[in-house]
């Protein structure tokens, strides 16, 4: 299990704190990758640019994506996995601070996996990545490797 | 009447090619002196009667004249005869020879004595005044035997003397001896014809005239002209005779005479015996007559003529300047007007009469259409630019409308998602701080990090409440039926799943359904619904009802509250109520303001956003809200679509 890496895509280093602390807290130790925007994301899942040398058969189990990122947004890190053979069935759950439904329907019919909003309350964050770590690194069973 | 005269004229005239001015003044004319020639023929047959009515009595004067000339005629004769008959050689017989040459010397000296003689009693002619060969007997004449009879004076044999073939009339007186005896009788025989022809000499009968002596019988006696042709004649069934017949002693008639002249007959009784009747007539023709009255007629109708051309002239050459092209300027100008030409004017001279009032008029009225039309060409041109400016303005506006809504967009989005970013990390590291240093905190240290978080947690819903309003203020709304009744319900179910720990009685009146957004209106029972749950949290019975005012009920409204609740609200009145902490009314209208609260938050936690996003969703929906209510004792809120 331990193996199973998560993605965290994401600019805000208080939130990238804070959700560290929360899998921490939850007890979800498995390793986690920080990508501060869209680029890096991009870079990191198709192994190209400060990423080259990476072996491509590692993908996360699962990426936490926030939609507000610099460069590349989150919608369209998004729309390029899923356009790519190599990630299009990664799961992808959304977390992020919009709660615009405009946000909420393009990111589904882009093809998330989950659309969680980050609360302000701390304990329900705490909450909602307990979940997200229980369902998706636990319960899940990942899609065959090729 | 007057009126459905001319009707009547004007169609007639323009059946009859009197439709133009001029032959309608011709005909005016006509008709105007229509009157005059009634009054000439009038006056024509007037003088035509009085021509014949004198021409009647002078008639009659004449004829009467000469039946009386004629019997005094006959008096003078019948002395003569007396005389004659005291002679001797009347008396004596063998002075026949003598009695002879004397009696034709007396006829020479009288042109109308056709002859004179004696006759012996036996009838035998015994001297005459004519030659006459061996023995004539007069025995069977009346005026004969008359005069033997009486012995007196005998007038007889008004007849066509058979020896002379004249028309003639005798007169006889006998011829006494000492006895008293009549032993001869002395006679006078006249000439009708010469009679008559004294007599048409003697008076002054027009030209044409006749004379004609004749009896009962239709026998010609005498007739002036023409004796040769009609003495002796019998004509019984002439129209003259046929009128003497029926009309008795005097009379006249107007009548086709035996020659076919016209005239006027006038006839007289002068003789009459048993057998026969004896007419003098005289016979003026017509044509003589009335020559007058004809002559006169011509004249007149001659000169009236002439002054009927003379007026018709004056009319037809006056009626072209005077009417017709004032008239036909008028039409001109009227048909440039017609087709469209608004600069049309007669140039007629406006003088006061009817045609240069209509020029007037007319001229008027072009001028007024000109001036309106110039007016109307005007005030389209100043909307056409007025509705280009406003289209312009439009599309400005809409363009700073959708940049302004963009710019709100991003705003909210900014607003929902940086500005709880920064919040969160206030919590989560303000709890981190209490977890992980919650030692060296102390209690004090402890409260006072949870009350930043929970300053920070209150912002995130005042943050989350804005978003929400804004969202409410441009959310595009659909219009369906909305089960409000089922909307309530679902509310209040999950207001009681929230808490399920809490009893609260709840009443929903069913089948409650409204035209609206239906996400819209769900939000309104949420936060009306949401606050009546909130505002009687405190209590052990909490009564939460939903229902429609029985009032607004169609039929209700309209006998009891007429015009009242009618006039602010046209739909039905909703409304929620509660029998919790109420509020004072003084404040009621403040309750939907943005971020106006009647009561504490560490009370009654709430952003004070929820109504005024009520008021908003109520008001886009053109309806009203409104709420009563009373410290400590619950509180209702209304609202209308």
């Amino acid at each position: 299990m331990s193996d199973k890496t998560i993605l965290l895509v994401e600019d805000n280093p208080d939130d990238e704190a804070l959700t560290l602390r929360a899998l921490k807290k939850n007890n979800i130790l498995n390793p986690v990758t920080i990508a501060r925007d869209g680029v890096e994301a991009l870079d990191y899942l198709f192994c190209q640019g400060a990423y080259a040398g990476r072996d491509a058969n590692l993908q996360p189990a699962v990426i936490l994506l926030d939609l507000k990122l610099p460069k590349v947004d989150g919608l369209e890190v998004l729309k390029r996995l899923r356009a790519d053979a190599r990630t299009r069935l990664l799961p992808v759950v959304i977390l992020t601070s919009s709660k615009e439904e405009q946000d909420l329907a393009s990111g589904y019919s882009l093809g998330a996996n989950s659309y969680i909003r980050k609360p302000v309350d701390f304990t329900q964050f705490m909450e909602a990545i307990r979940q997200v770590g229980l369902y998706w690194l636990m319960m899940n069973e990942p899609p065959p490797k090729k | 009447m007057h009126r459905g005269f001319n009707d009547q004229l004007s169609k007639w005239t323009a059946r009859l090619p009197f439709s133009s001015l001029r032959a309608r003044l011709l005909l005016l004319l006509f008709l105007a002196l229509l009157p005059a020639y009634g009054f000439i023929l009038y006056s024509v047959f007037e003088a035509r009667q009085q021509a014949a009515e004198h021409a009647r009595e002078n008639a009659l004067w004449l004829t009467r004249l000469m039946a009386s000339e004629q019997k005094s005629l006959i008096e003078v004769i019948r002395q003569q005869l007396q005389s004659l008959a005291q002679l001797s050689i009347v008396h004596r017989p063998e002075q026949a020879a003598l009695c002879s040459r004397t009696f034709a010397s007396l006829r020479a000296q009288n042109s109308f004595y056709a002859n004179l003689g004696v006759i012996n009693s036996d009838g035998t002619l015994r001297c005459s005044a004519l030659p006459f060969a061996g023995r004539v007997n007069l025995s069977d004449r009346d005026f004969f035997r008359e005069t033997l009879r009486t012995r007196a004076f005998a007038v007889g044999g008004y007849q066509i003397d058979r020896v002379t073939g004249k028309g003639s009339a005798n007169l006889a007186y006998p011829v006494l001896d000492a006895a008293n005896t009549p032993q001869a009788a002395v006679f006078i025989a006249l000439d009708l014809g010469a009679l008559a022809d004294r007599l048409i000499e003697t008076t002054s009968l027009p030209e044409g005239s006749t004379l004609t002596i004749l009896d009962n019988h239709g026998t010609i006696l005498a007739r002036q002209p023409d004796p040769e042709q009609w003495v002796g004649q019998s004509l019984p069934d002439a129209p003259l005779i046929q009128t003497i017949r029926s009309n008795g002693d005097e009379g006249n008639a107007e009548e086709t005479g035996i020659d076919g002249v016209e005239r006027l007959y006038v006839f007289k009784l002068f003789y009459s015996t048993a057998a026969k009747q004896i007419y003098i007539s005289a016979g003026i023709p017509t044509a003589a007559v009335f020559a007058d009255a004809k002559r006169l007629l011509a004249r007149a109708l001659l000169l009236i003529s002439l002054v009927t051309a003379a007026a018709a002239a004056v009319i037809w050459v006056g009626s072209n300047a005077l009417l017709l092209q004032p008239a036909a300027t008028l039409m001109r100008a009227a048909r440039r007007l017609g087709q469209g030409d608004l600069s049309a004017r007669t140039v007629l001279a406006h003088t006061s009469d009817e045609l240069g009032q209509i020029a007037h008029s007319f001229d008027g009225m072009a001028s007024a259409l000109q001036a309106r039309e110039s007016e109307a060409a005007r005030a389209k041109e100043e909307i056409r630019q007025l509705n280009a400016d406003l289209e312009h303005k439009v599309t400005e506006r809409t363009a700073e409308l959708a940049a302004a809504n963009q710019e709100l967009e991003a705003f909210s989005y900014s607003v929902s998602h940086d500005l709880r970013a920064p919040l969160r990390a206030i919590d989560g590291f303000s709890q981190a701080v209490i977890e992980d240093y919650a030692d060296k905190l102390g209690d004090q240290g402890k409260n006072h990090l949870n009350r930043v978080r929970a300053a920070t947690q209150h912002m995130g819903h005042l943050i989350d409440d804005l978003i929400k309003l804004a969202r409410v203020a441009r959310a595009e709304m659909k219009r369906e039926a909305v089960d409000l009744s089922a909307l309530a319900g679902n509310v209040l179910a999950d207001l009681q799943a929230s808490e399920p720990a809490r009893k609260v009685e709840w009443r929903v009146e069913p089948g409650l359904v409204a035209t609206g957004d239906a996400n819209l209106l769900r939000v309104v029972l949420d936060n009306l619904l949401g606050n009546a749950w909130k505002f009687t949290g405190k209590l052990a019975r909490a009564r939460i009802e939903f229902g429609v005012l029985q009032q607004t009920s169609p039929g209700m409204d309209e006998v009891d509250r007429v015009g009242n609740r009618r006039s602010e609200t046209s739909g039905p009145t909703y409304f929620v109520r509660d029998n919790g902490v109420g509020f004072d009314m003084t404040y009621a209208g403040k309750l939907f303001s943005a971020f106006q609260r009647l009561h504490n938050v560490s009370e009654f936690p709430g952003t004070g956003i929820g109504l005024a996003t009520v008021r908003r969703i109520i008001h886009r929906h053109g309806g009203r809200v409104w709420a009563e209510g009373a410290a400590g004792k619950g509180a209702t809120f209304y609202f209308s679509l």
